[in-house]
């Protein structure tokens, strides 16, 4: 590390400070807003902190929405979803790392291709597919969806953590009496941990924030996803900020929690690859 | 333990031959030691009897037992890996244990094993470590631990201490050597390193481009080396190889070294160098043969005279230096010459310990009946 002087490092906080602004002002605004009663959402001049400050809003949205609903279902589909994408990406970029065939080279580089088209573009055709197999407005279609989607990167990002284990681990534990089957699950899945968390959180991240693939298929409002569900909140005859941004802060919450427990997954999944023997 | 056979072993890479279909034999309990430079395909040959590498043809018989078509796993051999290889989120003792996991052993049986194992090499009181906690000695032990744990028909070793400092590579060569006559497990060895090969060794295997060179213990590789590859490479310093010209007149043949140096060839040889009179050759001399030494003066020796250009004292002996036709030679000179650069000096060696090799094949031409130490040419 250089050593910085005390402007640049003034420069350095207020830089920070203004990113962190920028990024986390709406967030506090959205979780300050939950807190206020109706009346006050609408005060002229606007202010920051709620003066009698309730839950009457959750408990709306608790009571009038089926909110509890759309979370249920955010949970189910997510995690499917993150299941269902590393059952499928760690074996497949496994292969893609340690078997030699034909084509490997240009087939890791196509997969890496497909995640470059927008959902928007393929969605009216999936759609189409997935009434074909009688599965629109299913659960099953979101994380075959989802699963789609996260699967290019994932590979992608899991190929990666294989190269980085030497094949001299795998190749010990088979001299060692493993098959190749058990040195993967007892020497390989566990040095690739990092980067299999850190996939199955991106996978949740982008099914969890999804929004066009679960309004276009899903129309059933017991089926609805929060973010679709909370988009409809908009178009009640009256709309209830109070409520939008109570689930709001409710969407975000479990987030939150998820991510700061593993954070430090994250750090070694995105850095390194953290293999060192 | 087991024999280990291989019989027209043969390895490809699509269209090119790496392994021209060799043929070893290792007997039960036998330290073998694959050796040759990087690219010799010695690697490849241990890494197909363990079955890391699928040979393209032949057998490979442990036992009289084929074992080509073999998973690693169901082969019983054990292998020391050149990076070590420990498991890297995995104490010392589940490193050691892991083969005992594989094969369901019971967890006191397993302790009691590991407990063997890491007491022979004294690492007892490293079992709870990860192996980033561990010096490159201490990983070559636990590795080495890993092995023994697994009580192996064979041992194999890929390059085991090409990591370590010379100083600790000399020490585990002696505990290899240890272990190896306490336990009499079959050891296939590979390293590029011919003092290893020589040290180690009960069989030497030298290879060269994909071919086995020359089989034979480490004394008979020295005396009577088939090749000049295999002579060049077996002995430090390496040979000295001369470019000469064999003359014959009434009195035997002389070998013509060029700039009035005039090697006499022994009679007793003269049968067997009498094909090359006339012809170019190569005359070779070992550094440690080749001698500024007043002692060697009868007895038959040869004697070239030449100018020292470098001098390199060893402590009992000065590695000396000379120049001739553009090739620098090394000679080995007694340090209480006190020679400096520029002396001209008589150097001798016993006509016994000269080598003349064909150019055109790179054959030594060794006297048929000049059998004092059996030769195993390789098949």
């Amino acid at each position: 590390m250089t050593r910085r002087s005390g402007l640049q490092l003034l420069f350095l906080g207020l830089a920070v400070a203004v990113l962190l602004a920028f990024a986390a002002f709406p967030l506090l605004w959205m979780g300050l807003t939950a807190l206020k009663p109706s009346t006050e959402i609408f005060t002229w001049p606007p202010r920051l902190l709620p003066e009698a400050p309730t839950l009457s809003n959750i408990e709306r949205l608790f009571a009038q929405t089926h909110f509890v609903t759309y979370f249920k279902n955010s949970v189910i589909v997510s995690s499917a979803a993150v299941i269902l994408t590393l059952l499928l990406a760690v074996p497949g970029a496994y292969g893609l790392t340690r078997y030699r065939f034909f084509g490997r080279e240009m087939i890791a580089a196509t997969v890496l291709f497909t995640y470059m088209f927008a959902p928007i573009m393929i969605i009216i055709p999936f759609y189409i597919v997935m009434r074909t197999f009688g599965l629109a407005n299913t659960h099953i279609a979101l994380v075959l969806a989802y699963c789609a989607f996260s699967l290019p990167f994932a590979l992608w990002m899991l190929r990666t953590f294989f190269q980085s284990i030497p094949i001299d681990l795998e190749e010990a534990a088979m001299t060692d009496g493993a098959s190749r089957f058990r040195a993967v699950i007892h020497v390989v899945i566990p040095m690739a941990l990092p980067g299999i968390i850190a996939t199955g959180i991106l996978t949740f991240i982008l099914a969890w924030n999804d929004y066009i693939f679960a309004r276009i298929l899903i129309s059933s409002d017991n089926l609805k996803t929060l973010p679709v569900g909370i988009a409809d909140l908009y178009n009640a005859s009256v709309i209830d900020w109070g409520m939008i941004m109570a689930s709001g802060l409710l969407v975000i919450i479990p987030v939150v929690i998820v991510f700061s427990y593993v954070q430090k997954f994250l750090v070694a999944g995105w850095g390194s690859g953290g293999v060192k023997g | 333990m087991a024999e280990v056979k291989l019989v027209a072993l043969e390895k490809k890479f699509g269209d090119v031959s790496v392994i021209h279909r060799i043929n070893l034999d290792i007997a039960d309990g036998e330290f073998a030691v694959l050796v040759g430079p990087s690219g010799c395909g010695k690697t490849t040959t241990l890494r197909m009897v363990a079955g890391l590498e699928e040979a393209t043809g032949g057998s490979i018989l442990f036992d009289g037992k084929a074992v080509e078509r073999l998973e690693p796993k169901d082969r019983d051999i054990a292998m020391v890996f050149q990076s070590y290889a420990l498991y890297p989120h995995m104490s010392v003792r589940d490193n050691m244990a892991f083969s005992l996991r594989m094969k369901g052993v019971s967890s006191s049986e397993k302790k009691r094993l590991v407990g063997i194992a890491a007491e022979m090499l004294d690492i007892t009181d490293l079992l709870d470590r990860k192996p980033r906690q561990l010096s490159g000695g201490q990983r070559q032990r636990v590795a080495m631990g890993r092995a023994l744990v697994r009580e192996p028909k064979v041992f194999l070793f890929d390059e085991p201490l090409s990591n370590l400092d010379a100083a600790l590579r000399a020490q585990m060569r002696i505990e290899i050597k240890r272990i190896h006559q306490r336990l009499r497990t079959t050891i296939i060895y590979v390293t590029h390193d011919q003092v290893e090969a020589m040290t180690l060794a009960d069989k030497i295997v030298v290879m060269n481009g994909g071919h086995i060179e020359q089989v034979g213990d480490p004394l008979t590789l020295y005396r009577r080396p088939v090749s000049r590859f295999v002579a060049g490479f077996i002995g430090s310093p390496k040979m000295n190889f001369f470019p000469a010209r064999l003359l014959a007149d009434e009195s035997g043949l002389h070998a013509d070294l060029g700039e009035g140096i005039q090697i006499e060839m022994p009679q007793e040889r003269d049968a067997a160098y009498r094909p090359y009179a006339g012809r170019s050759v190569e005359i070779g001399i070992r550094p440690e043969h080749l001698l500024d030494d007043a002692r060697l003066i009868d007895s038959g020796a040869v004697a070239m005279d030449v100018t020292i250009d470098v001098v390199e004292p060893l402590g009992s002996t000065s590695l000396l230096t000379f120049v001739l036709g553009g090739t620098s030679y090394t000679a080995i000179g007694d340090v209480a010459l006190m020679r400096r650069p520029g002396a001209r000096v008589r150097l001798r060696a016993a006509a016994k310990d000269i080598y003349l090799i064909d150019p055109e094949s790179g054959r030594v031409v060794h006297p048929a009946d000049d059998a004092s130490t059996p030769v195993r040419l390789a098949v």
